[in-house]
């Protein structure tokens, strides 16, 4: 056998494989229709994987991550799983922090995207966005996620501005039995899960898991190890019961404690007016969420669900606690012959508390607030099976901004069976934050100028920082015309209006020093556009190509884009290649590249370089229930930045690693 | 090069793709199925075959359309809705959850509709024809109560082929 060919023989063989692989199925199924029933029953039957050759029905830019995908790629956490989808902008701060956001507006206080975990919103309203580090779940629990570029305002609310990402677990009955996982490396230090899953009784299926790891720290760019090494222990459960014929209820619930190291820079009022220290931050959290789902009939049923989720975390210069409890009632019914109505309402109360530093001081440092939400929307059959217009609005009154109304029209044409064509127009508001109107912070203090001591800048809070607003206009095509290929094309232009902006004041003289104090205030407009394209080749039934790009373009009037805004990467390139050899050896490489970018939010330029990244993963399965795999991730530099943090983190790059794990399925 | 060739799967004729198999079956067991005489004997002579399912399985199904069962011609209808399904002699349900898919199969039941369904679940949830992949090959399970309930008959030809199943659901679990 000759292995060792030259691989350019390998590229004239591809295309040859490709015409004969299309013309061999003409024939076959021709031949099938006639067969006799008796022959029917006795071909041998082989299901051939599917994304290639499935379109999406959604009026949305929408990718959906299999679990297969995430296993395959070797993720070990949720953003690294969502690498895979086009257009999200997944950016690695540190060893225990990521930056998360889609179509522009990155950074670790990232605030323009909406993740939900089976129906729980983790949005954390001291920042309008995400604490990834508190984010995680077993990944070989996870059934898909649902990656969805652009507004969902009109069915999931305020700040699914730019997107939401939907991750939803498999129903206990699909895990049934123990899986056990455990590995190690240079990165991933040492890391193991254990879930077990059985049949409570003949309508009841639940599972338990309990998970843990340890990260190594990463590089800081000026050299040096970074401190940002940390350790977690989660467990969970989820219970699903077919109480009656008509009613089904699931019940789940995750705790986790985590001990979170860091090396922070601070501002400080006394020479020399800044310092430097490792810090170690307790933090922890917990959920328990209950959804009852009632059918009145196959055209009628309703979802009630109630969640509560609490976190705490102590770091330096914060300590924060959050309490949320939300109730949300969802009813879908079909109405005249042409009309698919969901319609629905909901209840949020969030509790917190703060304990301020001399850095940074939230007034008040507790405060409960409400959000009331109600939405309707309306798919209306035009033609039937042929072309579908969704008319919504989601209408919410909270505390910090009052009433927000945010609408949308969408239009899905299916002109072909291989063809797709949709366009959108929305309305999305992100309301503000509690440190956007309630915090003081210290953010830098320098010497001088004489005769001053020095001068102390402040960011001030603004109770008249109000909600920012973006209109959106999307369009989007989808075609499986080409055999074996699947293109998925979404196009946006975003015009964002009453954007956060920073205001700076003239320095006042405050004894021996002087003060600049900055506020946010809502005075930027931009206008954004870009592309989305995912590409699906099935080359070989056990070869497999993926390929994303996403291009985006940022506008200030013509003007040059103030630094608080940042910059989002111009552009992004993804391709994976999928082989699966023999049945049990699976071979995957995943390669990105990733435009520079600016952190937004940042009151000083905070620029990540280019980059470019590789994953290698070969795993084996000796035997059924056993899997092997060993991981190599980010090696094409032995270390490099995605992305700088806002503020109080030096700028850290990320390690190249390597790690193997076991898993036992039983 | 050699390593590359020996990797093609080997074409031989009797190794299908799943949704084919379907579609081709769905159609041979309408040719063993006989409706009452007013839908076998309609002026139109067309029996009207519903696909519900994805982009993937609407396809499979094309290759079946308008060919001749006995003296009518099959006439296939994608349907994206689970609406006006009076209009169906055959229902094909690829993908439909449990909890909506009983309350369905409930309301069509006495309604001279055969339904198909792609599992054993299928079955249970009260479908006549559950089409099972066990071991690399379709197995047909028919759940003969639901169909004599809806006055249809199927030929014994096609049931000495078919595992049979006798229940009424809900409930109750099946007996063979």
């Amino acid at each position: 056998m000759h292995y060792k060919k030259r691989p350019l023989k390998h590229l004239f063989i591809l295309p040859a494989l490709f015409a004969i692989c299309t013309a061999k199925a003409h024939s076959e199924q021709d031949d099938l229709l006639n067969l006799s029933v008796e022959d029917l029953l006795n071909v041998e039957v082989i299901s051939v994987a599917k994304k290639a050759k499935s379109l999406n029905d959604s009026p949305a830019a929408i990718y959906v991550i299999s679990h297969e995908d995430i296993k395959r790629v070797g993720a070990t956490s949720i953003p690294e799983a969502l690498r895979l989808a086009p257009g999200l902008n997944v950016a690695r701060i540190d060893s225990n922090k990521w930056a998360v956001s889609a179509r522009g507006f990155n950074g670790r206080f990232a605030n323009k995207l909406l993740v939900l975990i089976d129906g729980r919103n983790t949005y954390t309203r001291t920042f309008a966005g995400v604490y990834w580090e508190n984010q995680d779940i077993m990944l070989e629990d996870i059934d898909r996620i649902e990656v969805i570029r652009g507004p969902g305002a009109t069915l999931w609310g305020a700040n699914a501005v730019n997107g939401v990402i939907n991750i939803i677990t498999k129903h206990s009955a699909d895990t049934q039995g123990g899986l056990l996982a455990a590995g190690g490396g240079t990165e991933e230090q040492g890391f193991g899960s254990f879930r077990y899953g059985t049949h409570v009784n003949t309508d009841t299926t639940a599972r338990a898991y309990i998970k843990g790891f340890k990260r190594d720290e990463s590089t800081l760019r000026s050299g040096g190890e970074a401190g940002d090494d940390w350790d977690k222990v989660q467990g969970g459960f989820r219970l699903d019961s077919q109480i009656s014929e008509s009613d089904s209820l699931t019940i789940q619930g995750d705790a986790y404690r985590s001990i979170l190291n860091q090396q922070t820079t601070q501002a400080q009022l006394s020479s020399p007016f800044g310092s430097i220290f490792n810090e170690s931050i307790d933090s922890f959290g917990g959920n328990l969420l209950a959804r009852q789902q009632h059918t009145f009939s196959s055209t009628s049923d309703y979802s009630l669900q109630v969640f509560y989720d609490f976190y705490e975390r102590d770091e330096t210069f914060l300590k924060e606690s959050r309490q949320v409890l939300d109730i949300d009632f969802q009813h879908r019914f079909s109405f005249l012959d042409w009309n698919d109505v969901v319609w629905g309402a909901g209840y949020r109360y969030n509790h917190d508390q703060f304990r301020f530093s001399e850095t940074m001081v939230l007034s008040p440092p507790s405060r409960n607030d409400q959000l009331f939400s109600a939405f309707i929307q309306d798919e209306i059959t035009l033609l039937d099976n042929k072309l579908w217009l969704t008319l919504g609005s989601k209408v919410e009154y909270n505390d910090y901004s009052g009433f927000e109304v945010q609408p949308t029209a969408r239009l899905m044409w299916a002109l072909h069976n291989k063809h797709r064509l949709w366009t959108a127009v929305s309305r999305a508001v992100r309301t503000p934050s509690r440190t956007e109107q309630d915090m003081r912070l210290l953010e830098l203090v320098r010497p001088g100028p004489a005769p001053f001591n020095y001068t102390a800048i402040f960011l001030d809070d603004s109770d008249e920082f109000s909600s920012e607003e973006l209109i959106s206009y999307e369009l989007g095509y989808r075609t499986t015309a080409i055999d074996n290929v699947s293109v998925d094309f979404t196009a946006f232009y975003n015009e964002y209006n009453q954007l956060r902006s920073v205001e700076t004041a003239a320095p006042v003289v405050k004894g021996s020093h002087l003060e600049v104090i900055q506020s946010f205030a809502n005075n930027n407009r931009l206008q954004t556009y870009g592309v989305e394209i995912a590409t699906v080749w099935q080359m070989l039934d056990w070869w497999r190509w993926d390929a994303n790009y996403s291009l985006l373009k940022m506008e200030f009037d013509g003007q040059k884009i103030p630094g608080e805004i940042g910059l989002g990467p111009q552009q992004q390139v993804s391709v994976r290649s999928a082989l699966s050899l023999q049945n049990n050896i699976n071979f995957d490489v995943f390669f990105r590249f990733v435009d520079r970018n600016r952190t937004t939010g940042s009151l000083v330029i905070r620029e990540a370089k280019h980059y470019v990244s590789l994953d290698i993963r070969l795993a084996w399965r000796p035997i059924n229930d056993i899997e092997l795999s060993l991981t190599g991730q980010n090696l094409l530099a032995e270390h490099h930045m995605e992305n700088q943090q806002e503020i109080f983190i030096q700028p850290t790059e990320i390690d190249r690693g390597m790690y193997g794990k076991f898993v036992w399925q039983f | 090069m050699l390593f590359i060739l020996s990797y093609v799967p080997q074409v031989h004729s009797l190794s299908v793709e799943k949704q084919e198999i379907l579609a081709a079956l769905t159609l041979n067991i309408a040719r063993f199925t006989r409706w009452p005489e007013q839908i076998m004997n309609s002026p139109d002579s067309t029996l009207n075959l519903c696909i519900f399912g994805d982009n993937i399985v609407q396809e499979s199904f094309t290759k079946i359309n308008n060919k001749t069962i006995n003296n009518n011609v099959l006439q296939i209808i994608s349907i994206s809705r689970l609406r006006n399904l009076k209009r169906c002699q055959i229902l094909y349900l690829s993908e439909l959850e449990r909890n909506k898919l009983t309350p369905l199969l409930e309301e069509l039941k006495e309604h001279p509709i055969l339904t198909v369904g792609e599992n054993l679940a299928f079955i249970k949830a009260g479908g006549m024809i559950g089409l099972e992949l066990v071991q690399g090959k379709i197995q047909l399970n028919i759940n003969l109560p639901i169909v004599k309930q809806a006055k249809l008959t199927i030929s014994s030809r096609l049931l000495n082929l078919a595992k049979i199943f006798d229940f009424t659901p809900p409930g109750t679990a099946p007996q063979e």
